[in-house]
């Protein structure tokens, strides 16, 4: 069978349990919809609405800055979202000047390398320094990647056609159940304060996790 | 002057700028490619405000979210009530957040960096 069948994607996009993907232009009207896919599946999987929202954030700062920098005509790029045990990871990649690439890693290794205090002042800084003209504030994007994720920021880049590089930038948000340290607490019993909706919200991750779990016994 | 209103969409602001009160509100989602001519006009308008009008400003943000841009704007733009305020114009900016969201983070932010009053209201939704 060959390796290019639709079915061969399916099963492959369906095993990295891919909660959404799409390659082209990200214009508003594809964000928004992309926007919405998150949203709604996080909701079902019954993520709490805080880390709905920090997977969106990244990924239409990603998408954002595939939409600027992109050197492929039609400033294409390919934005994927997969759901893994612990996190879920969006994943980024576009054509670049293979010139462009130095800077930008060196950008990233400085991100990367920040406390969240230090973090903040430089976002707060970037926000304060008046706007240039022809500039859309692309350099804030990967400050707030790096906050909203509370993870590194990792950077991958292959050869493509002559002068350019295929770019990957990929960053993971961890699910809400790992914070656990920063539940708050009974302060007699020292377990975990949960109300209903924490409860419906936990209830809502196992019935998901079974259906997957079969699902994937069945895959075809 | 006249009245400023943009309906909200699912990537661009609820605005109502209301001249005669003095009672700005700009609520909902922003992340559309567009930032630079959504925000352009109500730049213009403060500005006009400010110069013609010149009367207490309170600017209402009910945010949800705010792509990088939007953000970036959206401080330039309260820049120029920080100018009025420090040339002795009346201003307030009241920053509504829901309970547990990110955006709470956003306006204590503001809140110490921005040099004019500023106030957090928290509300459930």
């Amino acid at each position: 069978m060959s390796k290019n069948t639709l079915l061969d994607h399916y099963r492959r996009m369906k095993k990295q349990d891919i909660i959404l993907a799409f390659r082209g232009n990200f214009s508003d009207k594809i964000l928004e919809g992309m926007v919405e896919t998150v949203k709604r599946t996080l909701t079902g999987k019954g993520e709490e609405e805080k880390i709905s929202k920090k997977v969106f954030s990244v990924l239409i700062e990603l998408a954002q800055n595939i939409r600027f920098y992109s050197e492929e005509y039609g400033r294409k790029g390919i934005l994927i979202i997969e759901d893994r045990e612990t996190c879920y990871q969006v994943s980024a990649g576009n054509l670049v000047r293979d010139t462009e690439v130095l800077s930008l890693r060196e950008r990233i290794r400085h991100i990367n390398n920040l406390g969240e205090n230090e973090l903040r002042s430089l976002y707060i800084r970037r926000l304060r320094t008046p706007m240039e003209p022809g500039k859309t504030g692309g350099n804030i994007g990967l400050i707030v990647v790096a906050r909203k994720s509370l993870n590194p920021i990792v950077l991958t880049d292959h050869p493509a056609h002559k002068d350019h590089r295929f770019i990957e930038i990929s960053v993971r948000i961890d699910k809400e159940g790992l914070r656990q340290a920063q539940s708050p607490a009974n302060p007699v019993t020292g377990k975990p304060i949960s109300d209903f909706s924490e409860k419906l919200r936990a209830l809502k991750k196992k019935i998901w996790k079974c259906l997957s779990d079969f699902r994937k016994s069945r895959m075809f | 002057m006249e009245n400023l209103i943009r309906e909200p969409t699912e990537k661009t602001l609820r605005v109502s700028f209301d001249a005669e009160k003095g009672e700005m509100e700009m609520e909902g989602l922003s992340y559309s490619e567009n930032t630079r001519e959504f925000f352009e006009p109500l730049t213009e308008w403060f500005r006009q405000y400010i110069s013609e009008i010149g009367k207490p400003i309170t600017l209402n943000l009910k945010l949800q979210y705010l792509n990088s841009t939007s953000a970036k704007y959206l401080v330039d733009f309260i820049g120029i009530l920080e100018e009025f305020y420090e040339i002795g114009g009346e201003v307030l900016v009241r920053w509504y957040y829901e309970d547990g969201d990110d955006m709470e983070e956003m306006g204590e932010e503001l809140a110490e960096d921005m040099n004019l009053p500023f106030q957090l209201f928290v509300y459930d939704d």
